[in-house]
């Protein structure tokens, strides 16, 4: 109880604060991928886990003596993301065009 | 508590309770809209974390792009239900609305506020002036202290020279070295235009093919 009461109360002062954050937008992303039918929530579940890892890189760095090359990785990060979902929408919307659904449930074959 | 412990809870819980939503909503748009909140919150974890370029970029790219990319593939391939009108807005929901504006309003200020307090540990100018201090100690040393020994003053001149430089550049190309947003804003710059500029231009080409592969992927086939 001791150690919550003084994450508490540090806020924004803490590393662990931050971690614990994005420990809990990593799970919740790992979730949603697990659990969601829809492809689209399943990139949503993508884009949460990729802004834990962001949260985490910046964290680092600035409790390391406010260096920047944790910033330079999180916007690598967000170029990827960026990257990801062009490509990964439009997979969405191919299947959709041919197959009228996202549902993953009903796509259980490959030929598109 | 001040008032940016009670704004870091504040994002923090904005940030998981719509992450939760997310997750756990029925209606995929309504997860689309609370992803959304939750980059935004994202952005403001960063400010917290004097990260105000990497905050920008994220409102932009993330909320300004990823997620219209989102909301379009949402609505492109999910049936429009019937009986969507909107039903006239409840006074709860009008309080709901004007509370969290309110805050989101009250957030954006005290977050701009935040960014302006620390000063970069590797600030020049901070290691300038500690130097200077030090240099001052060794050259005229308080009562009962020693005098510093010709090499060290000769060492502590040469490396406030070499700060005093350092600042001198940072001035002829248009930075203000007192500021500490302009020094971080430098500092990445030289960063992706020095020691990462291999992956920097690696990531440009991959979003080049990103962009080209998804609109081959999407093109409908037409004959010529």
């Amino acid at each position: 109880m001791n150690t919550v009461a003084r994450l508490l109360a540090q806020g924004p002062d803490a590393l662990a604060n931050y971690l614990l954050l994005a420990g809990v937008l990593f799970a919740l992303g790992i979730f949603a991928m697990v659990s969601r039918r829809n492809a689209v929530g399943i990139l949503m579940g993508v884009e949460l886990v990729l802004n834990a890892a962001g949260i985490n890189f910046v964290a680092f760095a600035r409790f390391n003596g406010h260096q920047l090359d944790g910033q330079v990785f999180a916007l690598f990060i967000i170029v990827l993301a960026a990257a990801e979902a062009a490509v990964a929408l439009a997979l969405v919307l191919a299947v959709f065009q041919t197959h009228r659904s996202i549902e993953l449930d009903e796509l259980d074959e490959m030929r598109l | 508590m001040s008032p940016a412990m009670l704004l870091f809870w504040f994002v923090v819980i904005v940030i998981v309770a719509s992450a939760a939503l997310v997750v756990l909503s029925r209606n995929i748009l309504h997860a689309a809209f609370s992803l959304c909140l939750c980059f935004t919150g994202v952005a403001g974890i960063y400010l917290f974390l004097h990260a105000d370029f990497v905050a920008a970029v994220q409102l932009i790219v993330y909320v300004g792009g990823i997620l219209v990319l989102v909301l379009f593939a949402v609505m492109f391939s999910t049936h429009t239900q019937e009986g969507s009108v909107e039903p006239r807005r409840g006074r709860l929901a009008l309080g709901a609305g004007l509370l969290v504006g309110a805050l989101a309003f009250v957030s954006v200020v005290l977050l701009v506020k935040n960014l302006r307090a620390p000063i970069n540990a590797n600030d020049t100018v901070a290691q300038a002036r500690a130097e200077e201090r030090n240099l001052a100690r060794l050259e005229k040393p308080a009562q009962g202290e020693e005098p510093g020994s010709d090499e060290e003053i000769a060492a502590s001149k040469a490396r406030l020279e070499g700060l005093q430089k350092q600042s001198e550049y940072r001035r002829t190309v248009g930075v203000d070295p007192e500021n500490p947003i302009a020094e971080r804003r430098v500092g990445l710059g030289h960063l992706f235009m020095g020691r990462y500029i291999l992956p920097f231009e690696v990531a440009s080409v991959l979003i080049l093919a990103a962009l080209v592969g998804a609109v081959v992927i999407v093109r409908k086939e037409t004959r010529a």
